[in-house]
């Protein structure tokens, strides 16, 4: 998915071997390009909105069936005006990065060491690929039984995502030219510092996209969680919504669940990605 | 009347990072005679593949014309071949399928593409290959396809852009040496991209040297080594020795920095 | 694994070693066999409550009951039509939409944010919105499966045409190919390994998603029998079911998406076999 257009001014001066041609560069075509790579992303939506308007004002469906575009905004405006948005938003971002977290802690490691030692590689991997396979959502039943509402859904996106960074990073690991290791054995590394010098920045562009990849899982399953057993929450609040057929809560809460991951990979995970590939010229076997 | 006349062509490009314009070629006029095989050589930078790009089609020119017979030439046709530096084979198409390709296009029946397609893999000597998949073959092996498949199309002028630039030493020298042989045989129109002196001097009939930064026309030189050419008679041969090391001293004149200079036309290309 | 002098010279029970060694079943089921035997170690220590862990036997065993008593077939086939009902429809639209957007380089500019905006508000999250328009119905289940599978579908295809080498598409064109014929012979076979990408990741999204979906609309199927059993208190189905899952999905991608890799971008050579769903974006 390398071909998204650039979404923020700052994507293009990370290009590499730009800032070695031309150090000073005047700002001005960078702005410009920017502003116009940013309209050209908002547009389509500004489009999408009049469309949606314009039919529902055309064929005059009832709120409980679909909001208009000014329902939804109003609905917006009363939640932040009482606090209940922050909240729900608050704790759905939090068990994110709670959940995420962990994994990251737990998962690198794990991955790691299994990347490190074939033996131990060959004997977990189709447990792994079994788990990538199952992870997040297929754990809600368990994981209610298991923990608190809060901790079954950090446990849903915790178990999303350290699947996926076992599996990457193991792989990253496997793929690490072999001459690597034997330049840094010969330059005096031992086995315990191979992990940091070597083992995990060689498999960093793989972590990550195993970190994309289970988040974008680890997302749905919160949403999915929190619909289920949550008491707060972006999807609790989807949940509630519909039992009141508040069909622009509802549509507010998808916006916002769409936009919030929209951000979080694409100027979070996506730019962490670009920048372990390119800043060392590194190219992965697959995009 | 030459077959390929260059008139004055010129090439700006505007540099996103810099705001500025950049220009890759100034004022090139040269002409290529029917059946003659002539190489543009020059440095880094000078913008030679440009000058293939333009005449294949692919991007506009600033300023010029192009001739080929007596019509201007327009987007990129099957009257002008392309022999790319990355082969650019189908790999979903078999080794039959990429060079029956261009009489599939001419709309030729099934027997005509498939007899025209195994009499060109036959010429570049890859006869049996001919249902395996690019991605089984060597290096070389896919170029001598590349080859097939423009020449199974007939064209007016074949356009080859360091076609042997990622293949190994050894592989390089037998297929420049096949690639005499085809030309022998057929005599074929072709413009040849390189920035390899030997390879220029030791296939050409002319070789054109640019220069670089704006590239610019140096030298035209007629190359009079006595034909067939063979690698094991030239390297040996004085004057074959003595055309490179004149050429090697025009292009050392014209490069300062190479670097950065590469850079640059990596720029340029990325903008067409 | 192997040393040199064993390979010269076999004895046979070394050779029937590598005989079962090669078999496909058992290497798939062989690294199995000690997770299992951990886990039946770890419930028979009782270091978890029975009403939180299940033990193999018990799992077997209500394996067996729920095949027998026809609850788990049912559910099973009720799951698998769901899906691929839902995989065939977003197939269907996908693809085509996918390629219909791409045409234009303008459309696809165009479409590229709402196609990231759409496939990042997630499947489930339509499924209140579809409870009221739909009820708890198979439909509402069906339109999230779709939904799932179009998306990654569409922003694949579009991205992969774009990723079509450009001297590619330049060889052809100037071999003689005009618009339609680039489109045709260099375009859709270049832009396959995306597709295939894009229903690896679908599916992989449906799945979930169903799963999802049966618990919050809960009438039949997998998902809906794992929940109901946790409401029961019932961890051993819960157990069966997350077996079952794990398996079918194997399945699928061993029985059905891999054969389909293997014909196409892997002997074409264009992509080497990605391992596991970890890898599908």
């Amino acid at each position: 998915m390398g071909a998204a257009p650039a979404t923020s001014t700052g994507d293009r001066e990370t290009g590499p071997g730009e800032s070695r041609t031309a150090p000073q560069h005047p700002r001005s075509s960078l702005v410009r390009n920017g502003v116009s790579a940013t309209l050209w992303f908002l547009a389509p939506f500004v489009i999408l909105a009049a469309i949606w308007a314009m039919i529902v004002e055309g064929t005059g469906v009832p709120l409980r069936r679909f909001p208009q575009v000014t329902d939804v905004a109003m609905a917006g405006a009363a939640m932040m005006a009482d606090g209940s948005l922050w909240e729900h938003l608050g704790a759905s971002v939090w068990r994110v990065f709670q959940g995420g977290g962990l994994a990251i802690l737990t998962g690198v490691p794990f991955g790691l060491l299994m990347g490190a030692n074939r033996k131990v590689a060959t004997f977990f991997t189709p447990l792994l690929r079994f788990s990538v396979a199952l992870a997040g959502i297929a754990w809600i039943p368990l994981a209610t039984l298991w923990f608190r509402v809060d901790g079954a859904v950090t446990f849903i996106i915790w178990n999303a995502v350290f699947f996926s960074l076992v599996y990457n990073t193991m792989q990253g690991v496997q793929q690490i030219p072999v001459d690597f290791r034997r330049a840094a054995q010969s330059l005096g590394t031992g086995p315990l510092r191979m992990f940091p010098q070597v083992l995990f920045p060689g498999a960093l562009p793989s972590i990550v996209t195993g970190l994309r990849v289970g988040m974008g899982y680890g997302w749905r399953g919160l949403i999915a969680a929190e619909i289920i057993a949550g008491t707060a929450g972006l999807g609790y609040s989807l949940f509630l919504a519909e039992k009141f057929f508040r069909t622009d809560v509802i549509v507010l809460m998808m916006i916002l669940i769409g936009a919030i991951w929209l951000v979080m990979d694409r100027s979070l995970l996506a730019p962490l990605e670009r920048r372990t590939v390119e800043r060392w010229g590194m190219t992965k076997t697959e995009r | 009347m030459s077959h390929l006349r260059i008139e004055s062509l010129s090439k700006v490009y505007v540099d996103e990072y810099r705001g500025e314009n950049v220009v890759a070629l100034d004022d090139i006029s040269f002409t290529i005679e029917q059946g003659e095989f002539v190489s543009i050589l020059g440095p880094s930078g000078c913008g030679k593949t440009t000058i293939l790009n333009i005449v294949a089609g692919f991007i506009e020119p600033s300023g010029g014309r192009i001739l080929l017979g007596d019509k201007p030439i327009g987007g990129p046709g099957p009257d002008r071949g392309v022999v790319f530096q990355s082969f650019a084979l189908f790999p979903w198409k078999t080794i039959l399928g990429n060079v029956r390709f261009g009489p599939k296009m001419a709309k030729r029946s099934r027997s005509e593409q498939d007899r025209v397609a195994r009499e060109f893999i036959e010429l570049v000597g890859l006869t049996g290959f001919e249902d395996r998949y690019p991605h089984e073959l060597s290096g070389g092996m896919q170029q001598r396809v590349g080859v097939a498949r423009v020449l199974a199309n007939d064209p007016q002028l074949m356009l080859m852009d360091e076609p042997f630039a990622s293949v190994d030493a050894q592989t390089r020298m037998k297929l420049q040496e096949d690639l005499i042989k085809v030309w022998e045989e057929r005599h074929p129109t072709i413009m040849l991209i390189t920035h390899d002196i030997e390879e220029a001097v030791f296939l050409s009939d002319r070789v054109i040297v640019l220069t670089s930064h704006p590239g610019r026309l140096n030298r035209d030189m007629r190359i009079d080594l006595p034909r067939p050419r063979q690698w094991a008679n030239l390297v040996r041969d004085t004057r074959f020795s003595e055309i490179t090391h004149e050429i090697m001293g025009l292009i050392m004149q014209g490069s300062g920095n190479a670097d950065a200079e590469q850079e640059q036309e990596a720029v340029g290309e990325a903008s067409p | 694994m192997l040393d040199p002098n064993a390979l010269a010279q076999p004895t046979p029970a070394q050779r029937i070693g590598r005989a079962v060694v090669a078999n496909g079943v058992v290497r798939t089921l062989a690294p199995f066999l000690p997770i299992v035997f951990v886990w039946w170690a770890v419930a028979a220590a009782g270091i978890f409550p029975p009403a939180f862990f299940a033990s193999p036997a018990e799992v077997v065993a209500r394996f067996g009951e729920l095949i027998y008593t026809g609850v788990l077939p049912g559910y099973l086939v009720d799951s698998i039509t769901r899906l691929a009902y839902g995989a065939f429809f977003g197939l269907f639209i996908g693809i085509p939409l996918g390629y219909l957007v791409g045409i234009s380089r303008y459309a696809r500019r165009l479409s590229w944010p709402l196609l990231l905006f759409f496939q990042a508000v997630g499947d489930i999250a339509w499924l209140p919105l579809l409870i009221i328009w739909f009820g708890f119905s198979l439909t509402s289940v069906t339109f999230v499966i779709v939904y799932t599978v179009v998306f990654p579908l569409m922003v694949n295809i579009v991205a992969g045409i774009d990723a079509v080498p450009r001297d590619m598409v330049r060889a052809a064109r100037s071999l003689g190919a005009g618009r339609t014929r680039v489109w045709l012979d260099v375009i859709l076979p270049g832009s396959l390994p995306a597709v295939v990408t894009g229903i690896r990741t679908g599916l992989g999204y449906g799945w979930r998603a169903l799963i999802a979906a049966e618990i919050i609309v809960g009438t039949s199927g997998i998902g809906f029998m794992m929940f109901d059993a946790r409401r029961a208190g019932q961890v051993t189905e819960v157990f069966v079911g997350m077996i079952v899952l794990g398996i079918l999905w194997y399945m699928t991608d061993s029985m059905v998406l891999a054969p389909v890799e293997r014909e196409t971008v892997e002997r074409w050579g264009m992509v080497r076999r990605p391992e596991g769903a970890g890898v599908a974006r």
